[in-house]
């Protein structure tokens, strides 16, 4: 039930204040949206008036609404206590707004503002989440309860070195205690690496501490969670594809894990359950593991006490809604009180079972900052992610891989086709954000799994799924190769419906295919994307008269176990039923989200495709909305009346209009992303909704926007479009530096960049 | 991951009528069995041994199977073959959508299609598997046949006795027959040396139970099912696990009463509660929709303290039965059925779920400590 003191007197609602997580940064981004705004509808259905405090006006849980209340103030102490005051709430919530959230909360207890205007913190307490944040109140609890976390300590001379490295066991890390940018530290596989690391770094600092290394270890993380009544739960756990040694916001992450046997994951779900238990956590809780390759060892790396980017990515990957429930329970109910909200009769004291495989990829953005380092490591950097879902490895690889980079060919791009060995080993072992390209490239070139394997450290049964992607094409361009045939329809016609099958169940777009052929066909030609494109639906025409199509599968929480209505849905090769079977035939309103998260697009249209969605729902109650980003309000299943978590391309897109037979399609509110399909669906014969393919043309194509504006008489800057330097040169001598040099139909300004003399002109082209 | 284009073909015959077309993986052989499903994502070694399932066709409804290959199993030894439930694999054959053909992990003896060809086991791949459970949610009583391309059903594989009483091509319903001559141990056999013991009448009990027992410091005596028990000294009883339906098991019932005429503490699981239910007095249902997951929800009635469990079972104890000197111990927290009994005086408990899990969740793993406990 309810707390007590959350109760209504008489017709006066209570009022708790929610803190959300301020403006976007890298680590915090639009996930703490999802959880916030999730919250909010938890707690009015409780009858609670919420106070959300957060400055960021992009973002959906500052929305005006009854029983709410927004102040776009700072998330600080300060201006939380000017909250209170005017409020006077009985209850502030921490666990909603990430890192900010939390630690403001903590702050103001530590001040005694909360115990002074009797406001209690729901959820997990302020001494346990100080437990929680705090490294050495942490170890000391783990030590206590038995539960193992990497040993490390302090040492100022090379013996004391050696000594606590036998103690932890090789290999052993090195950091200088007082030194900046890691100088010193490093990796010793043995005693000699120690000593020669360890001397050289005692010259320069007074002392090093000693770390056992998890580098290569199996990262794997587990969402709990724990209601007042003790009753616990883990919802979901995720392997990370790139081992220990890189930030989990940077890494890979497949959900469920993949690679461990029953008895790990009961080991470490055992484990987990036992730590948020002993901190005293009451609502979700984030835990994370490093699990060796070779034997049952384990350490737990750290926890989070409240809802993550983690968490947004499980409840999008088993369908439970985790900040729905944990805002129920951190105000009182318990687990076996609350019903699993996507079936809807059965308890919410439930941990899904999934009958389909997802997967996150990161999104970078490392292109538009000059000096920044793409390698990747402890410290986060990417801004965003996508996720896919799929009933196979293969399937769900290629389908991340296009939707985060926006690209029709995906892994197969040939980012590395002219990298030398050494370059490609070199990125394999030393991986940035484009390494996955270059396992996939090495695959292509016949290296093993094993040799891959070393370089990386990457599990073997993720490589296996890489190399037989690789395998497939090369094995098919063999085929296309030797075929006699001219067209792309006759050639894979002749390839037979079964090879076909086969190709789109391992996630195969047309748009790849088609370039296959044509690289082998005809290798001296370009091509635009809008002639592939055009040819794809080649492929299209044959898939369809052979009966190669998708199916609609429903994400419920229970592999189907019991049945359900969910409206949660992606699309499959790997498979021959539709779950679903539309009543209201050429009824429903689709919605384009804005897919991954990025510099220059990011909440804001998840807000637009959000209120887009949400009217539709309400006039049409039919609304449907395809996206791919995990940390979003609109792939919250209670935003549309169908959600399709699904790829936001030309052809997925036209998959789900084969399949609602849609009214329209409004693509103008997700950003950019979308925006560019406008074209393509336009002459497919989608009926667009919105801005038109002409409008978009005009505003988006230098030339036509300008020669738009000249003919209106409206000033701008002298201008020309150029396809060549020496139209460049001609215009630059003309007009003089500085000159702004720009490419049409990009993102907040992608490429784009400012000339002031010769030698960054040629830098920028 | 296998190349599933150069695999030879096979079908699920249904014995609704429908059809499954798929790539054989295991032995080349026809075989039938009920058709049953279970949503674990994990522990397919530990699912295939149970003997459970012994006469079942079992679908993974998770995509990807086999994917850490098989446990190592030495000498049919159970204190040291973790994740096997038994010496061999006890379904009839295998239905997934995926399953992986290398083995790549620390723990593994070979792949599984491997375990599968040396243990004659046929199965199929490339099935919507969610489809498939659909089905078998949706129908009661659904049989089926795996048929390998080219192959006949008049050369099925019979690995079982029981499999004798059924025609060459008939669909085999495990629960017309008494099982436990097939799965119980032909001899009585002491284990360990503890200071207590425990008789485990073995009506094909999952190797983690005497594991579990013995780790926690008790000699175990394993009984054939149909062996007189006054003639075994023991401080405590355990009735397993085991397939099947439970009205069907010739005098088990009847000799379990004795039991309880006693003073002993005696733990059911599973097929073991059904019996002991039996014996109280309560009576058994079969179950609109099965309980075959890793994570049943279950809790303690008084104190709304909740559970993960595993279970495979589709019957139940009828809650209206539950005999006056038993009170319910468990409810499922999904459908309000019967998960435990306790008595109410004496020291005789029995509970649906597996408590020793393997595979699934060890959040009752406590149970068989506070049977241990009363000894």
């Amino acid at each position: 039930m309810i707390l007590n003191f959350l109760k209504s007197k008489g017709n006066k609602k209570q009022k708790v204040i929610l803190l959300g997580s301020g403006a976007l940064s890298i680590g915090q981004a639009g996930e703490f949206d999802y959880s916030g705004s999730q919250a909010v509808k938890a707690l009015q259905e409780e009858n609670l008036e919420v106070i959300v405090v957060n400055p960021n006006i992009a973002s959906v849980q500052t929305n005006k609404d009854i029983d709410k209340k927004v102040y776009l103030y700072p998330v600080t102490p300060f201006w939380v206590t000017k909250v209170i005051e005017k409020e006077k709430p009985v209850g502030i919530i921490s666990s909603f707004g990430g890192q900010t959230a939390l630690n403001c909360v903590i702050d103001l207890y530590k001040s005694g503002v909360l115990q002074k205007y009797g406001v209690e913190v729901l959820g997990t307490s302020v001494n346990s989440l100080e437990m929680s944040e705090n490294r050495d109140l942490f170890a000391a609890k783990m030590k206590e309860i038995n539960v193992p976390i990497p040993a490390s300590k302090a040492v100022s001379t090379v013996k004391e070195a050696l000594k606590v490295a036998e103690e932890i066991g090789y290999p052993v890390i090195t950091r200088s205690a007082f030194a900046l940018g890691g100088l010193g530290s490093g990796l010793a596989e043995n005693k000699e690496k120690l000593e020669q690391l360890a001397s050289a770094a005692l010259m320069s600092v007074p002392q090093i501490l000693i770390e056992k290394s998890l580098y290569g270890w199996k990262e794997i993380e587990y969402e709990v969670m724990r209601d007042r009544q003790g009753n616990c739960i883990t919802i979901c756990n995720m392997e990370n594809f790139d081992p220990m040694g890189i930030h989990t916001g940077d890494s890979i992450v497949v959900a469920p894990c993949q690679t461990i046997d029953n008895i790990e994951n009961n080991m470490l779900r055992d484990t987990a359950i036992k730590i948020v238990h002993n901190i005293g956590v009451i609502g979700e809780c984030n835990v994370q593991f490093a699990l060796s390759p070779y034997t049952k060892e384990f350490y737990v790396i750290e926890i989070n006490a409240r809802l993550s980017r983690s968490s947004a990515l499980a409840s999008k990957a088993t369908g439970y809604p985790i900040a729905y429930i944990a805002a129920k329970v951190v105000s009182g109910f318990n687990l076996l009180e609350l019903k699993n909200p996507v079936t809807q009769t059965t308890s919410a004291f439930y941990e899904p079972s999934l009958d389909y495989v997802t997967l996150k990829v990161p999104r970078w953005d490392l292109t538009k900052f000059t000096g920044v380092s793409k390698l990747l490591g402890t410290q986060m950097k990417s801004v965003g992610e996508v996720m896919a879902i799929g009933r196979n490895f293969c399937e769900i690889t290629q389908k991340a891989i296009r939707m985060v980079n926006e690209n029709d060919e995906g892994i197969t791009t040939g980012i590395f086709k002219n990298a030398t060995k050494k370059e490609l080993e070199y990125e394999i072992a030393n991986p940035t954000n484009l390494r996955l390209f270059a396992i996939y490239e090495a695959f292509k070139r016949g290296y093993s799994i094993d040799k891959i394997s070393d370089l990386s450290k990457i599990s073997k049964w993720f490589l296996a799924h890489v190399k037989h992607l690789a395998d497939t094409e090369n094995e098919l361009v063999e085929l296309i190769r030797k075929s006699k045939t001219k067209t792309v329809y006759d050639t894979f016609n002749n390839l037979g419906k079964e090879y076909i099958r086969n190709l789109k169940k391992l996630g195969f777009s047309d748009y790849q295919l088609v370039k296959f052929f044509l690289t082998v066909k005809e290798p001296n030609k370009k091509h635009t994307q809008k002639e592939i494109k055009k040819l794809s639906l080649e492929i299209r025409k044959l898939r369809k008269k052979l009966n190669i199509v998708p199916v609609v599968k429903q994400i419920d929480t229970t592999s189907a176990e019991y049945p359900t209505s969910s409206n949660y849905l992606y699309l499959s090769y790997d498979g021959t039923h539709n779950d679903i079977e539309l009543t209201k035939k050429n009824s429903g309103i689709i919605t384009l989200g804005s897919g991954s998260y990025r510099i220059g697009s990011s909440c804001e249209f998840d807000w637009c495709s959000v209120m887009t969605s949400k009217y539709f729902k309400t006039k049409r109650a039919d609304s449907i909305i395809i996206n791919c980003n995990p940390e979003t309000v609109s792939t919250d299943f209670s935003t549309s009346n169908r959600l399709y978590f699904e790829e936001l391309s030309f052809e997925r897109v036209l998959d789900i209009v084969d399949i609602e037979k849609p009214k329209g399609v409004i693509a103008c509110m997700g950003g950019q992303n979308p925006n560019n399909l406008i074209p393509s669906l336009n002459d497919a014969k989608v009926k667009i909704l919105g801005h038109s393919a002409k409008t978009v043309d005009m505003a988006e194509d230098r030339n036509k926007f300008s020669a738009l504006l000249d003919k209106m008489g409206i000033d701008q800057p002298e201008w020309i479009s150029a396809t060549s330097r020496k139209e460049i040169d001609e215009f630059i001598n003309r007009v003089g530096y500085p000159v702004l040099i720009r490419p049409s139909f990009v993102l907040s300004g992608t490429l784009m960049n400012v000339a002031g003399d010769e030698k960054s002109r040629t830098i920028t082209l | 991951m296998i190349n599933s284009l150069k695999r030879k073909k096979a079908v699920l015959e249904l014995s609704n009528g429908m059809k499954f077309e798929g790539k054989l993986i295991g032995y080349d052989a026809a075989v039938s069995g009920e058709m049953v499903f279970n949503t674990g994502m994990l522990g397919y070694s530990e699912s295939m041994s149970d003997p459970s399932y012994i006469g079942q066709i079992l679908v993974f409804s998770f995509c990807l199977i086999g994917n850490y290959g098989v446990p190592k199993l030495t000498n049919d030894d159970f204190l040291t073959a973790l994740g096997h439930e038994s010496s061999s694999i006890k379904t009839q054959g295998i239905i997934v959508s995926e399953i992986f053909d290398e083995s790549y992990h620390y723990g593994s003896m070979i792949p599984l299609e491997q375990w599968m060809i040396e243990q004659k086991v046929p199965g199929i791949a490339g099935i919507d598997t969610r489809y498939l459970v659909q089905t078998i949610r949706n129908t009661r009583n659904l049989f089926g046949w795996i048929v390998p391309e080219g192959c006949k059903k008049e050369n099925t594989i019979r690995k079982f006795p029981f499999i004798e009483n059924f025609k060459k091509d008939e669909y085999i319903d495990p629960s017309k027959f008494n099982l436990m001559p097939t799965v119980s141990a032909k001899e009585r056999k002491v284990f360990g040396t503890g200071r207590k013991k425990v008789a485990v009448v073995d009506c094909g009990v999952k190797w983690n139970i005497l594991r579990m027992l013995v780790d926690r410091g008790c000699q175990i005596e394993l009984v054939p099912w149909d062996t007189d028990f006054s003639t075994v000294e023991a401080d405590g009883w355990l009735i397993s696990n085991g397939p099947g339906d439970p009205r069907n098991t010739g005098d088990l019932v009847e000799r379990v009463k004795e039991l309880l005429n006693g003073n002993k503490p005696v733990l059911g699981i599973c097929l073991g509660h059904q019996i002991i239910s039996l014996a109280s007095g309560a009576k058994i249902k079969k179950m609109p929709y099965g309980h075959r997951s890793h994570n049943q929800p279950v809790f303690i009635i008084p104190e709304q303290k909740a559970f993960m469990t595993s279970q495979n079972h589709s019957y139940t104890v009828d809650p209206s039965t539950i005999a006056k000197d038993w009170s319910l111990w468990f409810e499922n927290a999904n459908d309000k059925g019967v998960e435990g009994i306790k008595h109410k005086t004496k020291p005789f408990m029995s509970v649906q779920f597996h408590p020793e899990a393997s595979s699934g969740p060890n959040d009752t793993a406590w149970i068989l400590t506070e049977f241990i406990n009363k000894l």
